[in-house]
């Protein structure tokens, strides 16, 4: 698990980098207004391309399942995606087939449980990201016999192709405290009600643990009344989200950003001829 | 039209017209109706 920290500021905006790994990333973003984070959130979760699989042709399927409900499973598998070929979304070949298109088979004979990693990619390096995923259980003389082809779309067509899930910003939270009004029996028991790790205490002194957290701990503003009071900033934001593997989280977020650019230097150009 | 005996599991044609069908073979009256041999091509949806 790759971690890395790290802060800019441009114009005014300050991005500060809290965590990125191959599926998850948490950055705090200073100094802009919600619809800012609001727009990469749906960017994230419904614009940016991915790799999944549109048709299946069924050979044999004597399994427990229809046809129907495995091709939905198989639809929902996170393939790899190449960064460098998401703009190829779209793009058709003189006889109107995708530019970019993976082809899948699979043979099982039971009994057996049928996992995503039984797909065989025509190419190795798009083999399933998790090869456990269960698709179906085949009992004995059991067969399934498929054939699957995945393209680039996006999570505006369905949600197999959506990269982004759990995505979400708070406004950051800050809390102000008032040594002198707070009595340690008050203190200890702030402490006591709040989730753990959030506050703690040193001697009477009331410490906050974890400043991005402090939000939870609205028991303690209960407990010390004024001496405890938790604010949140409207223009710095908290952003969080995961990526089914697909994509790394950074190479979504990157591509987030370009769209929004894109759409940004569209509606400039629009807007010059008006 | 082919069908699965489900008891015998003996493979049994039928008429669409016939009333009353039962297995030839063993007498049961439970059909499995067999897959066709084509592909079937679906969307992934």
């Amino acid at each position: 698990m790759a971690a890395a920290a790290g802060a800019s500021e441009v114009l005014g905006l300050k991005i500060e980098i809290r965590q990125v790994t191959p599926t998850a990333c948490s950055f705090v973003v200073d100094g802009v207004h919600p619809y800012f984070v609001n727009a990469l959130r749906r960017t994230l979760i419904a614009e940016v391309p991915k790799l999944a699989i549109d048709k299946v042709t069924f050979y044999d399927n004597t399994s427990a399942l229809f046809d129907e409900i495995l091709a939905h499973r198989i639809g929902l598998l996170p393939i790899p995606t190449d960064p460098s070929m998401l703009n190829m979304k779209g793009q058709v070949d003189a006889e109107g087939r995708p530019t970019l298109l993976v082809r899948y088979t699979l043979t099982k004979e039971g009994p057996c449980t049928v996992y995503s990693g039984d797909l065989e990619p025509e190419d190795k390096s798009y083999a399933i990201v998790d090869a456990k995923i269960p698709l179906v259980e085949l009992l004995k003389d059991q067969r399934l016999i498929l054939e699957a082809e995945a393209i680039l779309g996006d999570g505006t067509q369905h949600a197999k192709w959506q990269v982004c899930q759990a995505v979400g910003y708070k406004y950051f939270p800050t809390a102000t405290m008032d040594a002198k009004k707070m009595k340690p029996e008050a203190v200890k028991l702030a402490v006591e009600r709040s989730p753990a790790g959030i506050l703690s205490m040193d001697g009477s002194k009331l410490v906050i643990l974890k400043p991005d957290e402090v939000n939870k701990a609205d028991e303690a503003e209960k407990q010390l009344g004024d001496a405890f009071k938790i604010h949140y900033d409207d223009r710095k934001f908290l952003f969080t989200f995961e990526t089914d593997g697909s994509l790394k989280a950074e190479d979504a977020l990157l591509k987030a950003v370009d769209l929004l650019k894109e759409r940004f230097v569209r509606f400039q150009e629009a807007a010059a001829d008006i | 039209m082919a069908y699965k005996c489900g008891v015998c599991k003996k493979r049994v044609e039928f008429n669409a017209q016939n009333l009353g069908i039962r297995c030839p073979f063993c007498g049961s009256k439970i059909f499995y109706k067999e897959r066709p041999t084509v592909a079937k091509t679906l969307k992934a949806e």
